[in-house]
């Protein structure tokens, strides 16, 4: 296998979500706790998308795991864009922890993503057939989101 | 709104999958098209896993283009892994080769594997034929 080309993958920055919460709620289901954390609002803006979350129009359905392990993050959302159309958004992926550079001591939590999208036939399109890969972070005061999306080229 | 701060994202090659199917079959559901690939065997290979693909472990059941791959493969070691790959097959290239941007995830009891379930991979892959089999080079999202 020595003459093996690993090709390159890039990455191309497509838009960002800023996401804003009033509320979070953990419990407990049979085997394991869970979230439910619904968007209040956010906002889409980018080279790629703009457009709005739609309030209430799900939630991060998380799972707890063991504390080493993470959180396991999936949510369904609606978006819509500026022109108003409807899109729909799975986001499947990962919180873990790392240390926080502006806290010495604390760890923050941060996001890794592949969001699967939902868009009719038209300018939106792309999104239901392009692999989309997000970064974020969880930031407070107030109790927010902040996600980058790039397009997987 | 303010001007999006971007923050720099890094991928790292993580190893190498060949995916050897057999016995393709494809047909149609109620609204959509609807495959089932069976996954003959296999090997994974590079810097932070080796091990093999598991014999009809399961498939790929992709429909409209889009994958969805169940199957285990096991570690060097043993243990045992569980992985969903999900993700677009694109039809269009330069040399008209298909290619996929497929993004693969697992699950693995803790120990030194454990860090494939909580870490997002991003992979590119090609399908080969006679033997079928798809390659599939996969990076983890730093």
């Amino acid at each position: 296998m020595a003459e093996l080309q690993i090709p390159g993958i890039e990455l191309e920055y497509a838009f960002s979500i800023t996401m804003n919460f009033a509320e979070r709620i953990d419990f407990v289901g049979p085997r394991r706790g869970k979230g439910y954390v619904p968007p209040a609002s956010g906002t889409v803006y980018g080279p790629l998308l703009n457009g709005r979350v739609v309030p209430y129009s799900g939630a991060d359905f998380a799972i707890f795991r063991e504390v080493s392990q993470g959180i396991k993050a999936n949510t369904h959302y609606m978006l819509q864009a500026d022109d108003g159309t409807w899109i729909y958004i799975n986001n499947r992926g990962y919180l873990n922890r790392s240390p926080d550079p502006a806290n010495p001591g604390q760890t923050k939590l941060y996001f890794r993503m592949t969001p699967m999208f939902e868009a009719p036939a038209g300018p939106h399109e792309w999104l239901a057939r392009t692999m989309i890969v997000g970064t974020g972070e969880r930031l407070t005061n107030p109790d927010r989101s902040q996600f980058t999306y790039y397009r997987v080229k | 709104m303010a001007q999006p701060d971007i923050p720099p994202v890094n991928l790292d090659y993580a190893f190498t999958i060949r995916l050897e199917t057999s016995g393709r079959i494809a047909f149609d559901g109620p609204m959509r098209s609807r495959v089932f690939e069976p996954v003959s065997g296999g090997e994974v290979f590079g810097p932070k896993f080796n091990g093999r693909v598991v014999p009809q472990s399961g498939a790929d059941y992709a429909s409209n283009n889009m994958m969805d791959a169940h199957l285990m493969l096991q570690a060097s070691d043993g243990t045992w892994v569980y992985m969903n790959v999900i993700g677009y097959e694109h039809t269009v290239t330069d040399d008209g080769t298909p290619y996929f941007r497929v993004s693969p995830y697992f699950d693995t009891p803790a120990g030194p594997h454990e860090w494939l379930g909580k870490t997002v991979f991003i992979a590119h892959a090609e399908r080969f034929h006679n033997p079928g089999y798809l390659m599939l080079h996969v990076y983890a999202l730093l």
